[in-house]
């Protein structure tokens, strides 16, 4: 009896000091995974550089690229996002450059500084994908975007189911990007023009392109909200050519108390945007398949890298998105989301 | 299973202190087997908390390395000198040294990136500051002077890189840090804990085991109580170990057992003893009632013929009354001799045996013996051993006055004195000397001599059975004044006895 006790108690013991053992042992060893993060490594080393705004949409972009790269076997660097001072577009590419990186993709423009700093990388074998916005004059390898021409066209398509049928009167504004070299503005404020001109002969609705501040970090906002305060200057249709300028228009407009005073065109697709549109705050939106976008790109470098050379305009597809099918959109998203949890 | 009993039986043979030590050592060692396992844990663990910001310690060197060198640089442009050369050439080693620690492959981690992009940069720098350096030497001002902005613009943002990594490093670190923190406290929790629980363990171990040693003391003492108690009918207790206790318990079950067979012994002797007591006891009063018997039948019957003789001679010579008379009295004292043969009787009939006795030898002696008697009423109920008086009065007429010329008279009396009763048989015959009357009394003479005309029932006989009836303390005396001057034989016996009988 007595003996069987102390049997049991020292089994007890050996496994107290077991369980102890293997516990410390788990401690210590989840301790050092933990503080030895996992990673991989990649033969190439691409980058993307962006614009200033850190929307959505270069968000999508970057996953999408990162997505189809790491495929590939290559990582691709938001170049200059975790760095403690903004640097401008071009002193990152000039970073880039400097860092001899594998790969570049960045939204162009047609200013010199940019050309010249592409054309220096494509010289340094560097080989650099405009995405977006084209610098059509550089020795860039590749545009990935839409065409500007043709997204006018869907925007004066737009307009005119805006505009009462009878007068066909109205102001139209487009808030334009500060940034002359963007010429793709320009051909899509081209577009519009043309696209209502062919509707509605010379009698067309003004169509006057404003510049956005883009100098301060959030003067974007502040000059949209200041057409607001204006009702001189309130246009019947405000048109934007980007997320950001989408999103400000749409909260001061919902501010200012002039929903349905002034219609909205916007661009991208949103979870925000996507709410305005089937709210009804913003008439629709135009997007690009930025997954698309991201994946075309990481392509176009990859196809360069591999046969030294690639397509030089890559299409992206646009969408407009109506009231309707914005809730269809938000409702499918949903569902995907709680599938997904 | 083996080992098991193998281990059992060394146990078994351990002394106390070995067991207790034993036990005390391996619970010691438990704890402190968890103690030391705990405290490497920690050890290791607190270094891998130190080596947290070993990260952010390498980056700041690796910051000051890359100043070094643009200073160096800055120096040498300045004044050109040998110094500022060597000082840049120093500084362009130890910078290409520690960046060589960075990491150089594409990687989807964030730091081991950014490392990438410093390394890469850095490259570029220090190319670039060569060439600064080398335009420098060559005196080429317009290029130098680009070069130099080019490199001081690259080392600004080789330092936001560095700065930038460095907050990276740091957030990191400070996540590992407390994710460390977490653990460490979590296993202090977890350590104090188990520690508790061997601690738990350690002290049911003691408890058990001191149990198991003292159990055996406690049931010893028990037993052995029981046996203080005088119970010695206790059962063997079992030896479980060869332990002190055990040894102590074997000794205590082997004296128990001694003492018990002893006293089984003891007891058998006793009994024997009795045993042999009672025989004697039984053979003791057989053997008076033999003596008795033997002494009564001592009476010679030499004295029945010749008295019957007398009769005989007398009956035919007058057939007359008197000889009836005298024949009455033959019958009667043996009668009394047949009937009190083994008996005691009233002093009332001793009496009237001595008044036959005295009758029937005045028949044969024709009246020669002059006879009287003075005896206290009171007294004639109280039991004495039968035929005590008789022999002393025939005593009386066979030495003392059978052979003198004068009037021979015996006179008995008997009376009470001082609570007890006095039987006196004087006789005015031949006397005592003392030293007769003390071989008398010591029963030295012998008086049943052959030829003798004595009954049988002499002195000695009288005495023996007065000290056997009345357990010694009856008194039997002779008083003498010397030759031819009487003697008196006086009996004192106790007086109770009287009363007792008249109860």
């Amino acid at each position: 009896m007595r003996k069987k006790a102390m049997g049991i108690l020292l089994a007890v013991m050996t496994l107290l000091l077991m369980v102890l053992f293997v516990a410390l042992r788990r401690f210590g060893q989840g301790v050092y995974t933990q503080y030895q993060e996992t990673y991989e490594t990649y033969d190439q080393h691409y980058v993307m550089i962006t614009d200033g705004e850190d929307s959505d949409f270069w968000n999508t972009v970057y996953d999408s690229a990162l997505a189809e790269a790491r495929r590939e076997g290559v990582y691709i660097e938001r170049f200059g996002e975790g760095l403690a001072v903004n640097y401008s577009r071009n002193e990152l590419l000039k970073m880039a450059i400097q860092a001899s990186v594998d790969g570049i993709i960045v939204p162009g423009d047609e200013d010199e500084e940019t050309i010249a700093l592409i054309n220096e990388a494509v010289e340094k074998g560097i080989p650099v994908v405009t995405v977006l916005r084209d610098s059509s004059s550089s020795l860039r390898k590749c545009f990935v975007g839409n065409n500007s021409y043709n997204l006018g066209q869907e925007y004066g398509r737009q307009i005119l189911e805006i505009l009462p049928e009878d007068g066909r009167k109205g102001t139209v504004m487009v808030l334009v990007n500060e940034s002359k070299a963007d010429t793709s503005q320009n051909l899509t404020l081209l577009g519009i023009r043309e696209t209502l001109e062919q509707e509605l002969g010379k009698n067309i609705p003004a169509v006057e392109s404003r510049l956005v501040d883009n100098t301060g970090n959030f003067s974007a906002e502040e000059s949209i909200r200041d057409i607001f305060l204006d009702p001189q200057e309130m246009p019947d249709i405000l048109l934007c050519l980007n997320e950001v300028y989408t999103r400000c228009a749409y909260q001061a407009a919902v501010d200012y108390n002039e929903v349905g005073t002034v219609q909205i065109l916007g661009y991208y697709d949103s979870e925000t945007i996507l709410n305005a549109v089937a709210k009804n705050i913003v008439y629709s939106t135009i997007t690009m398949d930025a997954e698309q976008m991201g994946r075309l790109c990481v392509q176009a470098l990859e196809e360069y890298r591999q046969t030294g050379y690639t397509n030089s305009y890559m299409a992206v597809d646009t969408r407009l998105i109506g009231m309707e099918e914005a809730e269809k959109l938000l409702n499918d998203r949903q569902g995907t989301e709680e599938s997904a949890e | 299973m083996r080992v098991k009993k193998l281990m059992a039986e060394k146990w078994k043979y351990l002394t106390l202190q070995q067991k207790l030590s034993l036990f005390f050592v391996m619970t010691a060692m438990a704890i402190l087997a968890v103690n030391l396992y705990m405290y490497a844990v920690l050890n290791a663990m607190a270094e891998r908390v130190e080596e947290v910001y070993v990260s952010n310690v390498s980056l700041n060197e690796l910051a000051q390395a890359l100043d070094y060198v643009q200073d160096s640089m800055e120096s040498y442009l300045n004044t050109k000198s040998s110094e500022a050369m060597e000082a840049y050439y120093r500084s362009d080693q130890q910078y290409r040294q520690l960046q060589e620690g960075l990491n150089d492959r594409a990687a989807d981690n964030e730091i081991l990136l950014t490392e990438k992009n410093i390394r890469s940069l850095s490259e570029t720098y220090l190319e670039l500051a060569a060439s600064v350096i080398q335009a420098k030497r060559g005196r080429n001002v317009e290029r130098y002077g680009a070069l130099y902005e080019d490199a001081r613009l690259l080392y600004e943002e080789i330092h936001t890189f560095i700065y930038s990594l460095n907050n990276e490093q740091f957030k990191d670190n400070s996540r590992n840090y407390q994710a460390l923190m977490n653990s460490l406290r979590n296993m202090e929790l977890t350590s104090v804990v188990i520690l508790l629980l061997v601690q738990l363990v350690n002290v049911s171990l003691i408890i058990v085991s001191t149990r198991a040693i003292t159990k055996p003391l406690q049931h010893l003492a028990a037993v052995a109580d029981e046996v203080a108690g005088g119970n010695f009918e206790v059962e063997q207790i079992p030896v479980q170990s060869m332990d002190e206790v055990g040894i102590v318990t074997g000794a205590f079950n082997q004296m128990v057992g001694n003492i018990r067979e002893y006293i089984c012994r003891l007891q058998q002797t006793m009994e024997r003893e009795n045993q042999l007591m009672e025989r004697e006891l039984m053979m003791q009063s057989h053997l008076k009632d033999a003596q008795l018997k033997y002494l009564q039948a001592q009476i010679n019957p030499h004295f029945l013929f010749n008295t019957l003789n007398a009769g005989a001679q007398l009956a035919m010579m007058e057939d007359a009354r008197r000889t009836g008379e005298f024949l009455e009295n033959m019958a009667a004292f043996f009668r009394y001799n047949v009937r009190r043969n083994d008996q005691d009787a009233t002093l009332a009939e001793e009496i009237r045996l001595v008044d036959n006795y005295i009758y029937i030898l005045n028949v044969r002696f024709s009246g020669e013996i002059l006879f009287s008697r003075e005896v206290d009423e009171g007294v004639l109920k109280v039991r004495v051993p039968s035929m005590i008086l008789q022999p002393l009065v025939e005593n009386a007429v066979n030495y003392g006055i059978r052979n003198i010329e004068r009037e021979g008279r015996i006179e008995l009396s008997v009376y009470w004195q001082d609570g007890n009763i006095c039987i006196s048989v004087w006789d005015n015959g031949a006397g005592m000397e003392p030293e007769r009357i003390r071989q008398v009394l010591a029963g030295e003479v012998k008086e049943t001599e052959p030829g003798s005309s004595s009954n049988g029932v002499g002195m000695h006989n009288v005495m023996e059975r007065l000290r056997l009836y009345f357990h010694g303390r009856a008194k039997l005396e002779i008083f003498s004044e010397g030759k031819d001057r009487g003697t008196e034989v006086l009996i004192t016996i106790p007086g109770e006895e009287e009363k007792e009988c008249t109860e």
